[in-house]
């Protein structure tokens, strides 16, 4: 009797515990898609300025930018000490990175367009080329509306 | 016995039932009391946000991101009373034209008439929600593009007054045309003579490739010369 009596109990807990177990797990699935998209949206987006091609990765200038400083800092990552060589218009630049690949110079612009090629060579001599669009002005563009 | 066994069975069934409004409150309760807590931080939130958002410093801010600034360069394929078609490394857009457009040639304003296809032009305007909208283009008979440039690293292998051949990283011979405009450097970028510059030396060759050939701008010893001339 005492071992039916036992059993019974038992038995009954876990049942117990397991629909207890399920009510929560059901909850907290409810509540996870509101929580992991309120996750999404406090992501950085991923930086579209920074264009990587081969093993270059330019992270300015931004492509197309229009700006009012006659002066414009070109950086980058690459393979560690590779020769870095940027043109702006045909005006070459030579510089190596650091020993992580990292490499800026600043160069003056022209007023009006300004194509800046970025050539990477690394020891084997492969070569990686990024380009940028940057538009010198001194005039401000919203003062123009007729 | 019989009884006492019913009343057991009774009793777990009760104790499963009795279970999940407990199991179910809880979750109530605490939902309750942490939604009126997101309630008061969101109002918080609302209120941080409105006085930064009256700001001055923040306004224009947000004025110059939500009005972004685009400058392009591209060449002219077609033009019509209200557009202009043009074409760059990126493909073909079409920009459209209103009186809010300025037309600058050579510091001078001129009219959509005066564009002819095949003119180069520079693009400057706002992108206000996704659109873009110019609002000055300077225009230009010349091209906008810069020379075809060449840069590599390799083994000078034969050099005279006006060629130069380097043995390339890749395996391959490459020729560069010298002329007096070609620099000469020590790897630190110092000017040098170009006599220090023999067979066997390793450099990088910056230059430009036309329907010519390629030419050398600037010939850069990738070793210090004093080490190398030590060395010998």
């Amino acid at each position: 009797m005492k071992k039916e009596m036992i059993i019974s109990v038992l038995v009954g807990l876990v049942f117990g515990l397991i629909i207890v177990y399920g009510v929560y797990t059901a909850q907290s699935s409810l509540n996870k898609p509101n929580q992991s998209s309120e996750e999404l949206g406090v992501n950085p987006s991923p930086d579209s300025s920074a264009v990587v091609n081969g093993i270059l990765v330019l992270h300015s200038p931004e492509d197309e930018s229009v700006v009012d400083e006659p002066t414009v800092t070109i950086a980058g990552t690459t393979n560690p000490k590779s020769y870095v060589v940027i043109f702006i218009k045909d005006e070459e630049n030579i510089t190596m990175t650091d020993e992580a690949g990292r490499f800026s110079v600043e160069s003056e612009l022209e007023l009006g367009s300004n194509i800046i090629e970025v050539y990477a060579l690394d020891e084997d001599g492969q070569t990686a080329i990024a380009k940028r669009t940057v538009i010198y002005t001194t005039k401000p563009l919203v003062e123009e509306t007729k | 016995m019989q009884i006492t066994k019913q009343f057991l069975l009774v009793l777990s069934l009760l104790s499963l039932l009795l279970a999940m409004p407990i199991a179910v409150t809880a979750q109530e309760a605490t939902d309750s009391s942490s939604s009126i807590f997101d309630q008061t931080k969101t109002e918080n939130i609302k209120k941080l946000l409105q006085k930064t958002a009256n700001n001055p410093n923040v306004k224009k801010v947000l004025g110059e991101l939500s009005q972004r600034k685009r400058g392009f360069i591209g060449q002219i394929e077609r033009v019509t009373a209200e557009s202009l078609t043009i074409t760059n490394s990126k493909g073909t857009e079409i920009i459209p034209i209103d009186n809010q457009v300025t037309l600058l040639k050579a510091n001078k304003e001129i009219s959509i008439d005066d564009l002819a296809i095949g003119d180069w032009l520079v693009i400057m305007g706002l992108i206000v929600d996704d659109a873009f909208t110019p609002k000055r283009i300077l225009v230009s008979s010349a091209t906008l593009l810069p020379k075809n440039h060449v840069v590599m690293l390799g083994t000078i292998v034969d050099q005279t007054k006006n060629k130069l051949t380097l043995l390339s990283r890749q395996n391959e011979d490459v020729s560069f045309d010298l002329n007096i405009k070609t620099q000469y450097q020590d790897h630190d970028g110092k000017i040098v003579k170009n006599s220090k510059f023999i067979k066997d030396l390793q450099v990088l060759i910056v230059g430009y490739e036309n329907d010519e050939g390629k030419a050398a701008s600037i010939i850069r010893t990738l070793a210090p010369l004093e080490t190398l001339q030590g060395n010998e």
